[in-house]
């Protein structure tokens, strides 16, 4: 069996007693952030939902770290913590339904950002394009079941094995591969008609 | 090329291949960005991880819409994994912060609060609880909150409910509440021509009686018709008058045939007159 990469900072995390975001809980949190955050936006589907979510994930894990025996993946154990949290979050946000005030300017779209971390040089109407053609894409993800959401986001936005999807929801192999391959076809229904116009024009 | 989707029932063979289809597309979009060779009729059948690469080669080569589908899949792929990573927000830092330190403040409150040692009850309690006695009252709500809880809640906060008075308004509203209008307006007009026959009864009685009395006295014994008496004692006597027109009427009997025509007769007279 592998050697869980995290084993060394969970377990030095496990020696102290907790006390905040300070010492080897703060690299863990440094190490995890983005991943965790990155899971609850494409679940959640906005900033404000997915920094709730993050923030009900790690503290979750401060809490309840000092009971991790490592049975599974500590990678895992976030991510199943992350998704539950988000999809609950998505849940409770949908039962009690506000339009929301965030408005997507150019600071809080997450591709924005990453046009400005780009070193080349887009213009500006391949960017618009690209722009408008993640949102039709984020809009489709969310308009899967919360299961089938957080499959793909776990395969093709985490990039996770199949073996690791399954151990992080704790489904079997199986049920990993017929619950992606029912979220394709959702996919291809949602998507066809966006790509057509996008990639054949 | 075309991204036209495909029937979905198509057959056993292309549902087989259904997810094989999927994991070839997702290991093109890998290689393509990985920088590998990644066409479909590469070497590739040694080198691909699926197990039924070669049976899926043979698929595609007859299927087009399992090309398509294939086609299709990893542009879908290609996107999904293209989406952009998206980095936390500065703030998520010290909302962390603040929910870690809630948390903790919290835990210790817990530890802490358990940590206490329990006070064991003083005898003089259990003393007191030997001879203390219940109040009488207090034992029958007890015992009518074991029996039926709902309904010893329901009674207890029933009876104290305020009894309400019937406002004044209420009979006003009832004092003033006759018959409906239809009914109330027959019974006027009732009475009213009940009342009209009456009192034109007792007119004509009361006209017609002394003339013709006079009427019979004319050419009589005239101490008979001084009196008057005599004539009431035999009864009265009714002569009856045929008339061709209005205008031939004793007066006094136009007045009142007038009068029960609301002055029609009247207008007919003035009318004639005039012409």
């Amino acid at each position: 069996m592998k050697v869980d990469p995290d084993r060394e900072l969970v377990e030095a995390c496990q020696a102290t007693a907790p006390s905040g975001l300070e010492g080897a809980f703060r690299r863990l949190y440094d190490q995890y952030k983005d991943r965790v955050y990155n899971v609850c936006f494409r679940i959640t589907g906005n900033a404000t939902d997915a920094l709730d979510a993050s923030q009900e994930t790690f503290g979750i894990m401060f809490r309840k770290l000092a009971d991790f025996r490592f049975e599974s993946k500590f990678s895992s154990w976030v991510y199943r913590i992350a998704v539950n949290a988000a999809i609950d979050h998505k849940r409770r946000a949908a039962s009690r339904w506000l339009p929301s005030l965030e408005v997507q300017n150019e600071s809080t779209r997450p591709s924005a950002r990453a046009d400005l971390r780009d070193d080349r040089t887009e213009a500006p109407l391949h960017a618009a394009t690209r722009h408008e053609l993640e949102a039709e894409i984020q809009s489709a993800i969310s308009r899967l079941t919360p299961k089938m959401r957080a499959i793909v986001v776990l395969r093709f936005v985490e990039n996770l094995s199949y073996e690791e999807i399954s151990e992080a929801l704790q489904i079997s192999l199986g049920t990993v591969k017929s619950r992606l391959s029912r979220a394709h076809e959702a996919l291809d229904r949602e998507l066809t008609p966006v790509l057509d116009r996008h990639y054949l024009r | 090329m075309s991204l036209e989707r495909a029937p979905q029932d198509r057959g056993q063979d292309c549902n087989a291949a259904r997810f094989a289809l999927l994991q070839r597309a997702e290991r093109r979009v890998e290689e393509a960005k990985a920088g590998t060779d990644g066409s479909i009729d590469d070497s590739g059948s040694a080198q691909l991880r699926d197990a039924y690469a070669s049976s899926l080669d043979a698929h595609l080569s007859r299927c087009a819409a399992c090309r398509r589908d294939l086609a299709r899949a990893e542009v879908r792929i290609a996107f999904l994994r293209d989406l952009a990573r998206v980095e936390a927000p500065a703030e998520m830092d010290g909302a962390i912060v603040a929910a870690l330190q809630a948390g903790a403040r919290q835990s210790r409150a817990i530890r802490a609060l358990t940590a206490l040692t329990p006070f064991s009850a003083p005898d003089a309690l259990a003393r007191r609880i030997a001879v203390s006695r219940t109040p009488a009252v207090l034992d029958r709500l007890v015992g009518e909150d074991l029996v039926d809880p709902a309904k010893a809640l329901a009674s207890r906060y029933a009876g104290r409910l305020e009894r309400l008075r019937a406002p004044a308004d209420l009979e006003h509203r009832l004092g003033s509440a006759g018959p409906r209008p239809a009914t109330r307006v027959l019974t006027t007009v009732l009475l009213a021509a009940g009342l009209v026959l009456v009192l034109g009864s007792l007119v004509l009685t009361q006209v017609l009686r002394p003339r013709h009395m006079g009427t019979e006295t004319a050419g009589t014994d005239s101490a008979q018709a001084r009196s008057g008496t005599q004539a009431a004692d035999r009864g009265p006597l009714l002569i009856v008058e045929h008339v061709d027109s209005v205008r031939s009427l004793d007066p006094v009997a136009a007045d009142v045939l007038s009068g029960f025509t609301g002055g029609w007769v009247d207008a007919q007279r003035i009318a004639r007159e005039k012409l």
